[in-house]
């Protein structure tokens, strides 16, 4: 806050009393005006907009009274939520209001870097701010290097990202821009991906599922479709059963029929016995797989089949991966190494055989985030190919998509110097022999001429970044962040900080200053998305896709602006000032598809973006087969547009793999990899091998088990730790609540104003542990000091933790002790190793991948 | 009688005012200029308040620091980023659950509106101590305007709404945001600010006991 008039600190003249206090120079913040009611509030109003605190992305609408949001609900007109939120959602009030928040730009004065080293940051105006990224980015464009600067981001927008992600680098000139997907759920697409030819989250028909198996994940508390699975879940009891895989009692485990407390990491295992007993007992969906020629079930455990002798009719290679992966794969056998028994892996078999075109396998990164997780996620996903559930009622979808539009082409802006650039090599190390990161199977590239050029498609590796700073410090001058805390919410936290400390000009834009903030210098406020942001959000659930906006129903608080429209707006006439135009004249070539105006101001370009990223679902020119909008305004008023209802078997026979079957030998991997292989000189197994997989030969191909990695000797380290997300959990961004710690008991075996690990009591025996003790997890990475929870819900030798808690710099609620950089609770990510599921990128979090020794600290 | 009482008022309408220029962005080119801090303690003693020396040492300090150190040790208390130490919103410190824009930051606006004024930019919720103590300032000058027109309806008013105002908003938080500059401030500026609002604050609570109803 500014004085603004001089006056106002000069004393009033003793003489003319009443002129000299009624002088208007006196006032700064305030200024007189007709005198107000007293009393009594101006009647509020229920405003659209879309809550981000979890990959729902609900359409949600707040109360807003006199300038201020009171209450949260689902959006009324939601087809996805049913008009509900779920409990996270209710912390948008908090967050909003978080009095934490950065309301300033703010800039570093002490140029030493690390934990619990003063920043001693001071407040700037947002054009110093700029004008000093803008040069330090122009000093890149100067010398040449324009690569040298680097962009991640962590939430964003999925439609206005295109105008930050989409085109700063682009237009700059940097292949350095780094999406935090590879540390969210990336892995699971694995599964659908090459089986089906679907590298997307799916959408599960629950209002008519029979049986829920839900894997990985814990659906009432996270995973993308919350409030609708609150909604549909208890019905699914009426009509079948939920059984629960997950090595901790989640909430979903606690109300399922069956809990199947796997041991962490041999999803694969359980998968292929349950797949070896649909087979041998006939129970697999003869009208998706198809059928022996002569109707006889030739699946007898050990036997190898002809395969001549079955007629497959959506699916591809049932009978090579039954011959090469399944027919030993016994539940006796998967008995030994997931630890459940033998009934019950049968019963859960034949319950989900009973239900059979509407058993639905809801998979979690809980599967497949881990080292070698692809072929968990393959083995799991198959389920759903085997039982024939893959759109049918009561089964699995793809996703539903809203009708968005494009912003126009941006490839005219780029120049000779950036185009250059862009082809320096990424600092994440995608696409090395040992880091094929291929997810999203084959991409075909056409010339003029119409020629064909194959190739893999090659993902982002988020988490390696850190270590390709830390292996070429020099790589980045500039680095630009959005919405991100990666020095918290990668696994290996540790590097991160090691390697923002060497970088030299840091810039973070994000609505409360964080571990990653404390190694900036140049501190931006974010507007809070949900509450001050105004952009497009599309997403599905409950077999509809939607189009929701997400606009400022309050203004926003301090000096905060939306990072991908407003802000790059301002930077781009920053640096068209000193001399690079390109983004600033693509962004100024935008049209409002109404008015045909061009943008004159950073707001008049923010809703431009969001008119041309929606029109179709409200221009009237197209006809949409959902909700029918009158046009931009009717749109803002109801904040959403619902996609027409998914059509059941819409994609059988044109699965976009190689086969366009469901690939239980997967064509489309398959070639892939041999494309990858080909690209580095190399076979298929060496690939294999140097990015540590087990499987050599035609197993590689389809969907089988890999033995757990585990970082740290079963004797040194004896526990297995998992880590799982909180309902209250808004990404990692609820922390600073004191509504996430007095309602944390919510998650099952947890405490409020805690952050417990829980242990088996027979292991707290064994230890000499009782309640509340105080004890120090260590693995090959790091170490935390927690309290000890003594809780049934995990088995013996596994401990469990919830991810969120645990930071050292953060507000006054989430940080212990800012100042002696001392965190309240234990950030699991201290003790998580840097490792990879190296075929897709993804982070591995889950699976039990990390050991942990337990001390009395 | 109606002068004296006037003119004290004027210097009590001014010593808020200042109070207020304290909680700004410093900028210490202008607040040397304008003798800030010493043009403070000669309005504490002439309305004979206790709190003239914190304010000398404000102005020694003030003197003694660059404008960099100024700034980290202002952002350190009152922005943060991470953890602001002196929170200078009234419903962080009257509302249970540490809150911008809280029940307590409505009423405070519901007063401005019954007073006749509105904040010129709505960045900043309305209960920032500035904007509180200033607005302390301009009742003050209603007040004397009423009692230098004679209205005596006006200044009855105006002096309810003052002491109210003082007794459930402003009073019942600014000494925890004057100990917390006190208990954290790096620069005698800041902790000698911290003392003068406790001292003031103080001296005007005996001031309006008697002027406030007992409810709101």
């Amino acid at each position: 806050m500014k004085i603004k008039r001089r006056d106002f600190l000069k004393l009033s003249a003793a003489t003319g009393l009443a002129a000299a206090a009624f002088k208007g120079s006196t006032l700064n913040a305030l200024a007189a005006a007709p005198r107000g009611a007293i009393g009594g509030e101006k009647p509020g109003k229920w405003m659209p907009s879309t809550c981000q605190g979890c990959t729902a992305w609900c359409p949600v609408e707040f109360f807003v009274q006199d300038g201020r949001i009171t209450k949260v609900r689902g959006n009324q007109l939601s087809k996805a939520n049913s008009g509900y939120v779920c409990p996270r959602g209710h912390l948008m009030l908090q967050q909003a209001y978080d009095p934490d928040r950065v309301l300033s730009p703010m800039k570093r004065t002490n140029p030493a870097k690390g934990r619990g080293i003063d920043p001693k940051f001071v407040p700037i105006t947002w054009d110093e701010a700029l004008d000093t990224i803008a040069d330090k980015m122009m000093e890149l464009r100067k010398a040449g290097e324009p690569e040298k600067l680097t962009y991640m981001r962590g939430r964003y927008s999925p439609t206005s990202e295109a105008l930050l992600y989409g085109t700063l680098p682009k237009i700059f000139g940097t292949p350095n821009y780094f999406s935090h997907s590879a540390i969210c759920a990336e892995a699971e697409k694995m599964g659908s991906g090459y089986t089906q030819g679907y590298f997307g989250y799916r959408d599960y028909d629950m209002a008519k599922t029979t049986c829920l198996v839900i894997w990985g994940c814990d659906p009432l508390s996270s995973n993308r479709q919350v409030p609708n699975t609150i909604n549909k879940f208890g019905d699914i009891f009426d009509r079948g059963s939920v059984i629960v895989v997950d090595p901790r009692l989640s909430a979903s485990g606690a109300k399922a029929n069956q809990w199947v407390p796997i041991k962490p990491g041999e999803d694969g295992a359980l998968a292929a016995a349950l797949a070896h007993v649909l087979l041998t007992e006939g129970m697999w969906g003869k009208e998706f797989v198809g059928d022996f020629k002569d109707g006889k079930n030739l699946f007898k455990t050990g036997a190898t089949i002809d395969e001549a002798a079955f007629a497959e009719k959506e699916t591809h290679g049932v009978i090579k991966w039954w011959n090469l992966e399944l027919k030993d794969k016994t539940p006796a056998w998967a008995a030994k190494v997931t630890l459940i028994p033998e009934k019950e892996i049968v019963a859960m078999a034949r319950a989900m055989g009973k239900a059979g075109t509407s058993c639905a396998v809801y998979m979690g990164p809980g599967v497949a985030m881990t080292p070698r997780g692809t072929y968990a996620a393959m083995a799991v996903y198959a389920l759903n190919g085997l039982l024939g559930s893959i759109e049918t009622e009561g089964g699995v979808m793809q996703g539903s998509s809203a009708p968005t539009t494009k912003f126009p082409d941006n490839s005219n802006f780029v120049d000779e110097i950036a185009k250059k650039g862009s082809k320096a090599k990424k600092l994440d190390g995608r696409g090395a022999k040992d880091m094929p990161a291929i997810l999203g199977g084959i991409d075909v590239k056409k010339d003029k001429d119409g020629k064909e050029t194959k190739s893999a498609k090659i993902n982002v590796v988020t988490n390696n970044v850190a270590n390709g700073l830390l292996k070429d410090p020099g790589a980045c001058k500039v680095f630009l962040s959005t919405w991100s805390n990666f020095a918290f919410s990668c696994t290996g936290a540790q590097r991160w900080e090691q390697a923002m400390a060497k970088v030299p000009f840091f810039a973070h834009l994000v609505t409360n200053a964080s571990e990653m903030s404390q190694f900036a210098d140049i501190v931006l406020p974010a507007t809070f998305a949900p509450t001050e942001k105004l952009s497009i959000i599309t997403n599905m659930a409950n077999l509809h896709g939607h189009m929701s906006i997400q606009q400022p129903v309050v203004k926003p608080l301090g000096q905060a602006k939306p990072e991908e429209t407003e802000m790059m707006w301002l930077l781009a006439e920053k640096l068209k000032a000193k001399g690079f135009a390109n983004l600033f004249d693509y962004y100024a070539s935008f049209e409002d598809p109404e008015t045909k105006k061009k943008p004159a101001s950073a707001g008049e370009f923010a809703e431009i973006a969001a008119k041309i990223s929606s029109q179709k679902a409200w221009n009237g020119k197209e006809k949409m087969k959902g909700d029918q909008l009158s046009g931009w305004e009717d749109f803002k008023a109801k904040g959403i547009y619902n996609s027409e209802t998914y059509a059941y078997k819409k994609n059988w026979g044109k699965f976009k793999t190689e086969t366009k079957k469901f690939e239980f030998y997967s064509e489309t991997l398959k070639q892939t990899l041999g494309l990858f292989a080909e690209k580095h000189k190399t076979t298929v197994d060496d690939i294999l091998k140097s990015s540590g997989y087990e499987a050599q030969g035609e197993l590689v191909f389809m969907p089988h088990y890999e033995s757990p990695k585990r970082h740290g000797s079963e004797q040194e380290y004896p526990f297995t730790f998992i880590d799982y997300k909180s309902r209250l959990n808004r990404e990692g961004r609820s922390q600073n609540t004191v509504w996430y710690h007095e309602f944390k008991k919510v998650d099952a075996g947890d405490d409020s104003w805690e952050d417990v690990v829980k242990i088996n009591p027979a292991d707290g025996k064994k230890l000499g542990l009782k309640n509340g003790d105080m004890v120090k997890l260590s693995s090959t990475t790091g170490s935390i000091t927690v309290k000890a929870k003594l809780w049934e819900g995990v088995r013996p030798g596994t401990i469990a933790k919830c991810y969120g808690q645990g930071h050292w710099a953060y507000g006054r609620v989430a940080a212990k002790d800012y100042a002696k950089a001392i965190p309240r609770g234990g950030n699991n990510n201290e003790l998580l190793v840097d490792d990879y599921d190296r075929l897709s990128g993804a982070t591995a979090r889950n699976g039990g991948f990390t050991g942990v020794k337990i001390q009395k600290a | 009688m109606t002068t004296d009482l006037a003119k004290i008022a004027l210097r009590r309408s001014d010593a808020y005012r200042l109070l207020a220029a304290c909680f700004y962005e410093p900028d210490r080119e202008m607040f040397s200029e304008e003798n800030l801090c010493l043009n403070l303690a000669e309005l504490m003693t002439e309305i004979s308040l206790p709190v003239a020396e914190a304010c000398r040492r404000m102005d020694a300090s003030l003197k003694e620091n660059s404008q960099e150190a100024l700034l980290v040790d202002y952002a350190a208390l009152f922005l943060g980023p991470f953890k602001a130490q002196a929170q200078p919103y009234g419903s962080v410190y009257l509302e249970q659950e540490r809150r911008l824009m809280g029940d307590s930051t409505m009423d405070v606006q519901k007063v401005y509106a019954e007073a006749g004024v509105k904040q010129e930019t709505d960045d900043t919720p309305p209960d920032h101590i500035a904007i509180e103590l200033e607005f302390m300032s301009f009742l003050e000058g209603r007040i004397i305007q009423a009692i230098s027109e004679g209205n005596q309806a006006d200044q009855a008013d105006y002096t309810a709404i003052q002491a109210r105002f003082f007794k459930h908003l402003l009073a019942s938080w600014a000494p925890a945001l004057g100990k917390a500059l006190v208990d954290y401030a790096d620069l005698e500026f800041y902790r000698s600010l911290g003392q003068c609002l406790i001292d003031f604050i103080a001296a005007e609570q005996q001031r309006l006991a008697t002027k406030a109803p007992a409810n709101p």
